[in-house]
């Protein structure tokens, strides 16, 4: 199964990618209502472990993700890193690993809730996105793959999302 | 005027405030305002030659709702010389984690238009900002933080953004933390085996 995050808006994702994979699970924003902000409480690791306890339907993706074999980021690059969208998501699943430390590539990082790790696949996209931004980017993405343990990333930049190449071999 | 803008979604309960208070009181409480990341402070952060942004650090960055907050603010500028420093502090003992949200805000003074002033990243934050730390483990963090409250006061930029971490055994941090959020656990009747929860 592969995991979708993205930020576009229904008609925009729909148009860029009218078809999809079967085994796919997508999360985007709704037309109905906009995720609620992570609010620090870390009650999704010591109240209802793996779960967001703001039962708005964006803080479940701890168990999809366990069983996922892609993680596919689609996301506007804002400042050198993720769309407040996307970094909303981001926050509001961390429950995906595990409260408790261990040592990593000789730092700090988070142990991990599941066993095997998807393949993380990031693309970025936007217009006048500066070198340094793109840059900083990179340095956001392997930093979250070191504190979600994951193994193998890509990460790709275009000007609007069905610019990048890459991802339509992802995404087929 | 400096604007303390406080990036923490925990608020006053955070320690991100405990920071801003002690800024505060080194700076002056004259000198100095609190505001927080929402539409009716932006007027107040408008009227200010500085901001100090205080925040945890979030997945590796800044947190979503500060995120959405500058691409708000940047819009609603009012275009005055502006200097932005910044105090980010993380839950891990490295504060050099704090580095990819650094060089975020340092992006988001290039498109603001705004003067960056320096920053600093503090690993084990919230063990300096509730004084649990003796003070020899607590000094390079309380060297950091006094570095950044004297080039805010001055208005000056900083040589270089630091990032600092405690004088104490790493290994005892990691039992420290662990031992805490199973404290944590045990408060909300969960057991320690359900932390570990799959489904």
């Amino acid at each position: 199964m592969k995991v979708l995050l993205h930020d576009l808006q229904p008609e925009e994702f729909k148009t860029c990618f009218p078809s999809l994979p079967p085994d796919i699970h997508v999360v985007g924003p709704s037309l109905k209502a906009s995720p609620h902000y992570c609010i620090g409480c870390f009650g999704c690791w010591t109240r209802t472990p793996g779960h967001c306890v703001i039962r708005d339907g964006y803080g479940d993706l701890s168990t999809l993700l366990g069983k996922a074999t892609d993680l596919i980021i689609i996301s506007r690059v804002v400042y050198g890193g993720f769309s407040p969208f996307i970094k909303n998501l981001l926050d509001r699943n961390i429950g995906y690993i595990l409260p408790f430390f261990r040592v990593y590539k000789n730092e700090i990082h988070h142990r991990l809730r599941h066993k095997t790790p998807p393949v993380l696949t990031v693309a970025g996209y936007g217009p006048s996105v500066s070198p340094a931004e793109l840059r900083t980017m990179g340095t956001v993405i392997k930093a979250n793959t070191l504190n979600l343990g994951i193994l193998e990333h890509h990460y790709y930049y275009g000007e609007t999302p069905d610019s990048i190449k890459e991802l339509k071999g992802v995404l087929s | 005027m400096i604007g303390l803008l406080c990036g923490s979604p925990k608020a006053k309960s955070s320690t991100s405030i405990c920071f801003i208070e002690r800024l505060r009181t080194l700076l002056g409480p004259e000198q100095t305002v609190v505001v927080y990341p929402k539409e009716s402070d932006m007027d107040i952060l408008n009227n200010c030659d500085t901001i100090v942004v205080v925040y945890p650090l979030y997945v590796d960055a800044l947190p979503s709702h500060l995120l959405q907050f500058l691409t708000e603010y940047e819009t609603r500028m009012n275009g005055g010389p502006m200097r932005l420093y910044a105090l980010s502090h993380c839950g891990f003992y490295e504060g050099h984690q704090c580095r990819p949200s650094v060089e975020m805000l340092k992006h988001f003074c290039t498109h603001a238009g705004i003067i960056y002033g320096g920053a600093i990243g503090l690993g084990a934050g919230m063990m300096l900002a509730a004084n649990t730390l003796p003070q020899n483990a607590a000094l390079p963090l309380t060297q950091a933080f006094n570095t950044l409250a004297q080039a805010v006061h001055s208005k000056l930029q900083m040589p270089e953004d630091l990032y600092v971490h405690i004088k104490f055994p790493r290994f005892l941090f990691i039992l420290a933390g662990n031992f805490m959020w199973l404290g944590e656990a045990k408060k909300n009747g969960i057991k320690k085996r359900d932390l570990y929860s799959t489904k």
